[in-house]
């Protein structure tokens, strides 16, 4: 009887875990690219939410045409164009507004709120049909969970180490951390900053969107998908830490977990609030974040 | 002690010598007081209705030109105070049937309790800019979501009906400010009542510091300012002004609903100082009532057309109107075009002078 408990209690806790490594994993790949784009530029990407957005509707509007497996077209579809899309974004908004970069914050308000609404009249409001490209549960460790969980927790988890490696071992990722430390100095050393700053941009909107169609057959796709993850990934990247990738992969570890556990207590909208207020009083006591990134100038201020 | 503070008092306060300067603030005020006593002879009260929403509107720009405009503090969740007012006054006066002073005072506490807290945590941390104004928008979504979930006090999606609207009984008369006529000389007083002190308040020595702060927060606190206290009691008091709207937009139209909380709305109100001319007072005033006007009329014949239009003429805004229309550099444009227009009429003479040499 007590072996039986043990497993019981056992297989509870690692249902728990999973759920939060489900939305820690998707929470991060919002925020990496929100990071990285934050570090580089000085530039709050608002209409990153969109994004995943976009990510969301191109599967939908995959599935609709080639069926149910359409989900491994859009898998790699999707990250393509939300690449291009924030590549024309870049273009067409932010290169105007490099010398103010407070209005980009603007800019990119207006961008979101715009994307939001034309989803709304070209798709109309009532949520798009997503299917998950197969059923089923995996036993793992004890615990039975659905086999998709699994599989986008692990492409997460991959596609994140792979931003890890570029970002550490490739001499692409050592001219983004130039950029990220101190960009005149970038510059000097030649540096294609312009050049970087726009691949990096359509990086982290690929990003978005790949976080998009993963997390889209789990909740119903409307055009306000994104918004709700944008809130959380601010406090992500404002908790962890700006520009490191570490950082924000441990601020959406602390905020992913406290709501998951949160949420099995109280109401989720109660549970957000109360990791709000939590992420506030941490930001009082340690504003660097909780792993500075590499960059003197980013702090809380903001670079002046 | 007394005599001290008494100095310090009146050294915050003290304000300079009337000047040319003032005369545009004074002209516009003069007008709009004139404007409060002329509009309910001249429209319908349905249309006096429609203003007044719209000069509601017009006192949640206020509040929001004090906090960007005069001290540089950018926010994208100025509305949740609004909501907060609104909702305060609104379960105040339904749940508790609480008289419609007291309720407003009920929905100031409530709004000035959050911005002291958030505003404690995050500006004396030293958090600006950016971080600022993203932070105050996840409070905003956050307190959507709670509007829309708390159903037992907030009434979920429907929100709060049957509103009563002002009324005041002060040493045994009664006011009744809740016909058309009356809530418009209510509301209309108010805003000019707020932006008369608001102006003497930037105006004074406290205006001369925040503008310090907002032009180099660094070098205002090397002078020996406490900038961080200075931003927080400017919060607070912005936040009280965007809940007296809240409260007065409860009472007038008698319902409230989580779209108070909307990032649609906050965006307008962005929109209306930024449009306005950040720091002019009058401006955003204009702007919030002109947009709202224009809103209503946009959305009677599309509810979709709106948001995009909004979303447009922001980006427009911030592209090509990073200091908005200002009326007083439009004046000097003229004043350039003309002279040099009559300059050009003065040239043929001018170089016949000059040929002689």
């Amino acid at each position: 009887m007590w072996l039986e408990q043990g497993r019981n209690l056992d297989w509870q806790t690692m249902t728990i875990i999973f759920n939060i490594l489900s939305y820690v994993s998707i929470l991060a790949l919002v925020a990496l690219g929100l990071a990285i784009v934050f570090g580089m530029m000085d530039i709050v990407n608002l209409a990153h939410a969109e994004w995943v957005t976009i990510g969301a509707y191109t599967l939908a509007v995959a599935q609709s045409l080639g069926g149910r497996d359409a989900f491994w077209v859009a898998l790699v579809v999707a990250p393509a164009v939300g690449a291009a899309l924030g590549w024309v974004l870049e273009c067409s908004v932010i290169r105007l507004l490099y010398k103010r970069p407070l209005d980009t914050l603007l800019a990119t308000y207006a961008v979101s709120l715009i994307l939001q609404k034309a989803l709304e009249l070209v798709f109309g409001t009532q949520p798009m049909l997503v299917y998950a490209p197969f059923n089923g549960a995996v036993t793992a460790f004890g615990a039975t969970y659905p086999a998709y969980r699994i599989f986008m927790i692990g492409v997460a988890v991959a596609v994140t180490a792979g931003c890890w490696l570029v970002f550490s071992h490739t001499g692409f990722g050592t001219q983004l951390r130039a950029v990220i430390q101190h960009p005149a100095m970038a510059e000097a050393v030649g540096i294609d900053t312009r050049h970087l700053n726009r691949m990096a941009f359509a990086a982290g909107a690929a990003l978005a969107s790949l976080a998009g169609v993963l997390v889209a057959p789990m909740v119903s796709v409307e055009s306000h998908l994104g918004v709700y993850y944008l809130g959380k990934a601010f406090f992500v990247i404002v908790l962890g830490g700006i520009g490191s990738i570490a950082g924000s992969l441990v601020g959406s570890a602390v905020i992913g977990t406290a709501e998951t556990l949160f949420s099995y207590r109280v109401d989720p909208s109660l549970a957000s609030a109360l990791v709000l207020i939590l992420s506030i009083v941490v930001i009082r006591f340690r504003p660097q974040g909780l792993i500075p990134g590499f960059s003197a100038a980013h702090q809380l201020l903001g670079k002046r | 002690m007394f005599q001290r503070l008494k100095l310090h008092a009146g050294l915050w306060v003290s304000q300079p010598r009337p000047g040319s300067s003032d005369l545009p603030f004074a002209v516009g005020w003069a007008l709009g007081l004139l404007l409060m006593l002329m509009l309910p002879h001249c429209v319908a009260p349905y249309a006096l209705s429609t203003v007044r929403d719209a000069l509601v509107m017009g006192l949640l720009a206020l509040s929001y030109d004090l906090l960007w405009g005069k001290a540089g503090v950018l926010t994208l969740g100025h509305t949740t105070f609004l909501g907060l007012g609104a909702y305060g006054f609104a379960v105040a006066t339904v749940h508790f049937g609480l008289a419609p002073v007291s309720a407003i005072l009920i929905g100031l506490l409530c709004a000035g309790t959050v911005a002291a807290v958030v505003g404690y945590f995050l500006l004396y941390a030293g958090v600006r800019l950016h971080f600022f104004a993203i932070v105050s928008m996840a409070v905003l979504i956050i307190a959507q979501q709670l509007a829309t979930s708390w159903q037992s006090v907030t009434g979920g999606d429907t929100g709060i009906l049957g509103i009563p609207g002002l009324s005041a009984t002060f040493a045994g008369h009664s006011l009744d400010l809740s016909s058309p006529l009356g809530s418009w000389y209510a509301v209309a007083a108010v805003v000019l009542a707020t932006a008369c002190l608001t102006w003497l308040a930037c105006r004074s020595r406290y205006g001369k510091v925040l503008a310090a702060i907002a032009t180099n927060e660094w070098r205002a606190r090397a002078c020996g300012y406490h900038t961080s206290f200075h931003l927080l009691r400017l919060f607070v008091i912005s936040a009280l002004l965007a809940a007296l709207a809240g409260c007065l937009m409860a009472a007038c139209s008698g319902v409230v609903a989580p779209d108070v909380f909307s990032p649609l709305l906050a965006t307008e109100v962005i929109l209306w100082v930024a449009v306005g001319g950040r720091g002019t007072l009058g401006g955003p005033v204009i702007a919030a009532v002109a947009f709202t006007l224009l809103k209503q009329r946009i959305s009677s014949y599309s509810t979709e057309l709106w948001p995009l239009l909004l979303g447009a003429l922001f980006l427009g805004c911030v592209l090509f109107l990073p200091n908005g229309l200002r009326f007083r550099r439009g004046v000097i444009n003229l004043r350039w075009v003309w002279r040099a227009m009559t300059a050009r009429r003065a040239l043929p003479g001018a170089r016949r002078a000059g040929g002689g040499q």
